[in-house]
């Protein structure tokens, strides 16, 4: 409401700002500058979008009131800069969190070449015991990969992964001393899954994970499943494998891992 | 001298917005007015959101400078830079004074990409 007043009643000018979120996104706003004070007035719907937030009461937003609103924010507006850029190192908003958890649902069970580059590539492993594992390849774009193992200790074992977009992908390995086996990972949206199937057992078995708002659901067809409340600085989960249930609770910027199964080990 | 690397003469607009770095390499403190002209011959100003349009930089200082057009994006408009001393504040002359102040002005190129 004080925004409001001042928007109104001050002098002001009307500033083109680029509010950061780092790490996040970016979103370029018409602001207002009042004068002579200076209070920056950020037009709060945008400001809240970015963020992650619902949709806001008020129409202005002071960098002030942010940093009242979540303390744990660093926000620093650099007026030469027409830059507003805001640091949210203890994930306290829900655009933080779901880039992060986006990320990690991408990172986890995906491809293990994420570079970009293409081209050959070698590695020798060695151990005091005398034993070798020699790994070679070929990496395209992180997009595809074929990848040859051998071990002095398993023999030799072979790999192709697919990744045609970062939302998919696929692996079939085979070997000497191992049984053929294909498995996935798709992460798209609050979805995350990944098949496994294997010519060892002709199984096909299956993680997957859904996340809505703060609350992610772990299951698995290893009867297994976790259920995971993501609180601003707290979490609380609760779960159930091999027949036996377990809860957790943190406090503090230790987030809980919503992927399954939850135990002592 | 001075007036090199001040101001960029050409800015190129993408989807109607843009951004650019106004600087001050002299050795006095100016004063900056930003303004549009539909072309040389017309200055009737554009439709656009320039901001800041009137600042001012101490020596060695920098201001981003962003622009957001408001109406279609046309070729041949002109952003006009006007660079002004601020004139020094003489405390102890009691006599008259003929002074001197050089006004630069820029005028540089508002060009359109392909994708605005």
């Amino acid at each position: 409401m004080l925004a409001l007043l001042l928007a109104l009643v001050v002098p002001s000018d009307t500033l083109l700002v680029d509010v950061q979120l780092v790490g996040v996104d970016h979103v370029v706003v018409e602001a207002i500058l009042t004068q002579p004070d200076s209070v920056l007035l950020l037009p709060a719907a945008d400001v809240h979008q970015l963020l992650g937030l619902p949709p806001p009461t008020s129409q202005w937003l002071t960098v002030a009131a942010l940093k009242r609103s979540f303390p744990p924010l660093s926000v620093e507006w650099m007026p030469r800069a027409l830059l507003v850029v805001i640091r949210d190192d203890l994930l306290a908003l829900p655009a933080s969190r779901q880039t992060r958890d986006a990320l990690i649902n991408q990172a986890r069970g995906g491809s293990p070449f994420s570079q970009i580059a293409s081209g050959p590539f070698l590695a020798l492993t060695t151990d005091g015991l005398g034993r070798t594992l020699v790994d070679g390849g070929y990496n395209w774009r992180g997009q595809i990969s074929l990848t040859a193992r051998h071990s002095s200790t398993r023999g030799a074992a072979w790999t192709l992964s697919l990744a045609p977009v970062p939302s998919v992908f696929v692996s079939y390995s085979g070997g000497h001393s191992m049984r053929d086996a294909v498995s996935a990972r798709i992460a798209k949206g609050p979805l995350w899954l990944q098949p496994v199937w294997s010519a060892a057992d002709h199984r096909l078995q299956t993680d997957g994970l859904l996340s809505v708002g703060w609350v992610k659901l772990f299951a698995s067809t290893r009867k297994t499943f976790l259920l995971s409340i993501q609180g601003r600085g707290a979490d609380l989960q609760l779960g159930r494998s091999a027949g036996v249930w377990a809860s957790r609770v943190s406090i503090g910027p230790i987030p809980a891992s919503p992927f399954g199964p939850l135990g002592i080990p | 001298m001075t007036v090199l690397l001040q101001v960029a003469t050409i800015i190129t607009l993408v989807h109607g917005s843009a951004s650019s770095i106004v600087r001050n390499p002299g050795r006095e403190s100016l004063t900056i007015t930003v303004t549009t002209w539909r072309s040389l011959v017309d200055t009737t100003p554009v439709a656009i959101l320039i901001a800041p349009s009137r600042f001012t930089l101490a020596p060695g200082e920098q201001q981003v400078l962003r622009v957001r057009l408001r109406e279609p994006c046309q070729p041949g408009r002109r952003i006009v830079t006007t660079f002004s001393p601020v004139p020094p504040v003489e405390t102890t002359v009691t006599t008259a004074v003929a002074r001197l102040l050089l006004v630069t002005r820029i005028v540089g190129k508002l060009v359109c990409s392909p994708s605005s």
